[in-house]
C-alpha cells in the first residue's frame, strides 16, 4: 500500500518532450485512471512509475521513498501489459511463481500463494496450461495472477482491455472494479476507453500533451469541465458545441446571442469576460430535448436519426453557420427525418468556454438539473 | 494433363539434383570397399566387399585421436559460439545504442574475408597466445568463421519476440542473464539448433587452419587427416584409404543432422514467421 508522488517529472526521447514538468500525487488505495487521446504520454507516465523507462527530470516517490534511481524490482510494484506478455513456455503456474523463485522465495511458500491467488481469481483449473492454450480472456486473468501474486505495493495497468472484444471487454472491466474492491492497493490503469475510465477510477487524470489536463473524480470532470478539451473528450457522443456570443453578463446567467440571432440564458458566471466576447457554448446531447420549453429553444430540421434501442441519436441542422446539433431522445417516438422540430434546454445545462477554451464557471443550480461533482 | 507433366517435370527435376548430391558420396563408399586394381575400373555396384581399407587407416596411423580431436574442437566451438552468440544477439537485438548498426555490418564484414587474408595475422596471434599445435588454437580461429552468422542468426529470431515479455520478466525482477536463459533460450531453441549445427559441421570441415596452425599428427584434426594419408611409396594416392577415411568422418554429421533434423525444421518454420 503506497503513495505515489510525481514531482516535476519530465521525459523526453532525443528533442521531443514527451512528459512535460507534471506533478501528481496517487493517494494510496485510490484507482487511478490516466486517459488521453494516443500520444499523449499516459503509457509513458506508467512506464516512468514502473521503472521500464529513467525520468529526464524530476523525481518519482512510492510510499514516501524515492525511487527515482531504483530499478523496477526494487520499487514493489507489479505491471499488466496490453499483450499479456506471458513467458510462452511456461504454464500458468510457472508464469505466476517465476517472480516469487527469483526473490527466493521457499517453494512451499510459493506455491501457497500461487494457488491463493489462482483460487481468487477463479484460474485454478488453468494453472497447468501453457498461454497458447488459453483464451484472450484467460491470458489475461493469468497476466493479472502473475501481478496479484507478488503483493505489490502498487499495480499498473497499461490498456490491460484493448486485446479483448466488447463483450469479454465488459465483464473483465467490472472484475477490475472487484479486484480493487478485494485488494485496496493503490492501482494506475491506462486506458484510451473513456468508459473504462468512467466507471474505474476513483480518480481520472486527463492527460493532454504530456501533463494534466484536469483530475479529479469522474464526474467531477463530466459535469464540470475546466477546458473544452476536456469538455469534449468525455461523454458520448460528443458535446455539441455553438458559436455564440457574449451579449451581457448578470451574476447568476449569462445572456449568449446565437449564430440565428436569437438570445439565450446561460447558467454560467462570466462576469470575467466583457460583452461582445466571441465564445463557445456547449451543450451535452442528453441535456437537449425536443419541444418548446423555457428560454432556450432553437428551431431546426432533422437530417438523420440513428435508432439505438432504448435511445435514439437525432441530428437536426438549423443554422449555417454552425454544424449539425445533435440530441439524444429517451423513449417515446423520435421525429423522422425532414421533420421540423424545436430543440431547447435548461440555462443550467450550458457549458461556455472563452476564445482559448478555458470554462466560465457554471452556476450551481436552485433546482432541476443535477449540480454536478464538487471539485 | 499439363498438371500430371508439370508434376512429372518436378519431379524429374528432383531426382536429378538429388543425384548429383548423392553420387558423389555413394561413389566415395563403393570405392572405399575396394583394393588394389579395381580402384581404377569404373563400377556402379560394388563387386566384392573389402574392408581392409577402414582396418588400415585405423592401425596405420593414429586416427582414432583425430576424430577425438575434430570432435572436441567442433564441440567446443559450438558451445562456445552459442554462448556468446546468444549473448551478443541480446545485447544487439534487445537493446538501442550508438555504433549498433555499424557493430552489426563489422560482424558481417568479418566474415566476409577469404580465410586465407586472415591467416597470417592469425597465425601470429595464435603463437603469442601459445596456442600454436594445439586444438584450442584451432577453436580461437574458429571462432571467426562461426560466430558472425551464429550472431546474426540468433539476433534475427531474438527480435521477433515481443518487447512485452522482456520488459514483464524485468518487472519480476530478473537481471539480463537471467531473462537470456529462461525467458529467451527456451523460444530459441529451434534456432539454437540449426546454428549449433552449421557451427559443428563448419568446425568439422574446416582445412585450411586446422593445416596451418598444427604440426604433429596426434593434434590434427580430420580433414588435414585426410589430406595427409600416404601411400606405400610417394607416387602412390591411397584412394582406397582416402575413401575409407572420408566415409567414416561424414557419417557423424550425417548422423547429427538426422537427430536434430525435426528441431531444425520446425527452427526454420519459425523464422518465416508462422
Amino acid at each position: 500500500m503506497a503513495e505515489v508522488r510525481l514531482e516535476a517529472v519530465c521525459k523526453s526521447f532525443g528533442q521531443e518532450a514527451v512528459i512535460r514538468d507534471l506533478d501528481l500525487t496517487i493517494a494510496d488505495g485510490e484507482f487511478c485512471v490516466f486517459l488521453g487521446p494516443s500520444g499523449c504520454g499516459k503509457s509513458t507516465l506508467l512506464r516512468l512509475i514502473a521503472g521500464l523507462a529513467d525520468v529526464t527530470s524530476g523525481r518519482i516517490r512510492i510510499g514516501g521513498t524515492d525511487v527515482t534511481e531504483l530499478p523496477p524490482k526494487a520499487r514493489q510494484v507489479a505491471m499488466v501489459f496490453q499483450s499479456y506478455a506471458l513467458y510462452p513456455h511456461m504454464t500458468a503456474y510457472q508464469n505466476m511463481a517465476f517472480g516469487l523463485r527469483l526473490g527466493r522465495r521457499g517453494r512451499q511458500e510459493v506455491d501457497r500463494r500461487v494457488r491463493e491467488t489462482a483460487r481468487s481469481l477463479h484460474i485454478e483449473h488453468l494453472l497447468e496450461r501453457r498461454p497458447a492454450e488459453l483464451s484472450g480472456g484467460q491470458q489475461q486473468r493469468v497476466a493479472i495472477g502473475r501481478a496479484v501474486v507478488r503483493e505489490p505495493r502498487v499495480f499498473l495497468f497499461d490498456e490491460p482491455l484493448s486485446n479483448l472484444d466488447t463483450d469479454l471487454r465488459t465483464r473483465m472491466r467490472a472484475e477490475f472494479g472487484r479486484l480493487h474492491g478485494r485488494l485496496r492497493n493503490t492501482m494506475v490503469y491506462v486506458t484510451h476507453d473513456q468508459t473504462e475510465a468512467m466507471t474505474l477510477a476513483d480518480r481520472l487524470v486527463l492527460l493532454r500533451d504530456g501533463n494534466v489536463a484536469q483530475a479529479g473524480p469522474p464526474l467531477a470532470l463530466y459535469h464540470n469541465p475546466e477546458s473544452l478539451f476536456a469538455a469534449t473528450f468525455l461523454g458520448t457522443p460528443k458535446m455539441n458545441l455553438i458559436p455564440a456570443t457574449l451579449v451581457g453578463a448578470e451574476p447568476d446567467y449569462a445572456v449568449l446571442g446565437l449564430p440565428d440571432g436569437s438570445h439565450h440564458r446561460a447558467g454560467v458566471s462570466a462576469a470575467a469576460a466583457r460583452a461582445g466576447a466571441t465564445v463557445t457554448l456547449g451543450l451535452r446531447p442528453e441535456a437537449i430535448r425536443l419541444g418548446d420549453q423555457g428560454p432556450n429553444s432553437i428551431a431546426g430540421r432533422v437530417s438523420l436519426v440513428e435508432h439505438l434501442g432504448d435511445h435514439a441519436l437525432v441530428h437536426v441542422d438549423w443554422h449555417p453557420a454552425a454544424g449539425a446539433i445533435l440530441t439524444r431522445t429517451q423513449g417515446g417516438v423520435p421525429p423522422a427525418p425532414g421533420e421540423q422540430v424545436r430543440l431547447s434546454y435548461a440555462p443550467q445545462a450550458c457549458h461556455l468556454f472563452d476564445q482559448d477554451g478555458r470554462a466560465f464557471p457554471r452556476l450551481p443550480a436552485e433546482r432541476g438539473l443535477p449540480p454536478g461533482g464538487s471539485d | 494433363m499439363s498438371r500430371g507433366l508439370s508434376r512429372a517435370g518436378l519431379y524429374l527435376l528432383a531426382g536429378i539434383i538429388a543425384l548429383a548430391a548423392a553420387f558423389p558420396f555413394y561413389y566415395a563408399a563403393i570405392t572405399s570397399l575396394k583394393s588394389g586394381d579395381a580402384l581404377f575400373s569404373m563400377d556402379l555396384l560394388p563387386r566384392q566387399w573389402h574392408w581392409d581399407n577402414y582396418v588400415a587407416i585405423f592401425a596405420q596411423q593414429p586416427f582414432a585421436t583425430t576424430i577425438v580431436n575434430s570432435f572436441w574442437v567442433a564441440t567446443g566451438v559450438v558451445s562456445v559460439s552459442l554462448m556468446l552468440g546468444l549473448s551478443a544477439a541480446y545485447a544487439l537485438s534487445r537493446n538501442r545504442f550508438r555504433g549498433r548498426r555499424l557493430l552489426m555490418m563489422t560482424i558481417l564484414g568479418v566474415s566476409m574475408f577469404p580465410q586465407v587474408a586472415v591467416l597470417s595475422g592469425m597465425f601470429e596471434l595464435i603463437r603469442w597466445l601459445g596456442l600454436y599445435n594445439r586444438i584450442g588454437g584451432l577453436m580461437l580461429s574458429y571462432l571467426i568463421i562461426t560466430l558472425p552468422f551464429t550472431v546474426w542468426v540468433l539476433a534475427t529470431f531474438m527480435r521477433r519476440l515481443p518487447r512485452e515479455v522482456e520488459e514483464a520478466a524485468i518487472m519480476d525482477g530478473a537481471g539480463p542473464l537471467t531473462i537470456i536463459w529462461r525467458i529467451f533460450l527456451p523460444p530459441l531453441m529451434p534456432a539454437m539448433f540449426s546454428t549449433g549445427l552449421l557451427a559443428f559441421i563448419a568446425a568439422w570441415n574446416e582445412f585450411l587452419f586446422a593445416l596451418t596452425f598444427t604440426l604433429t599428427h596426434e593434434q590434427r584434426t580430420v580433414p588435414v587427416a585426410i589430406a595427409l594419408l600416404s601411400g606405400a611409396s610417394e607416387y602412390e594416392l591411397p584412394w582406397g584409404h582416402i575413401m575409407a577415411a572420408s566415409v567414416t568422418v561424414t557419417v557423424p554429421a550425417v548422423v547429427l543432422v538426422l537427430i536434430f533434423q525435426r528441431r531444425i525444421v520446425s527452427g526454420l518454420a519459425a523464422g518465416t514467421g508462422t
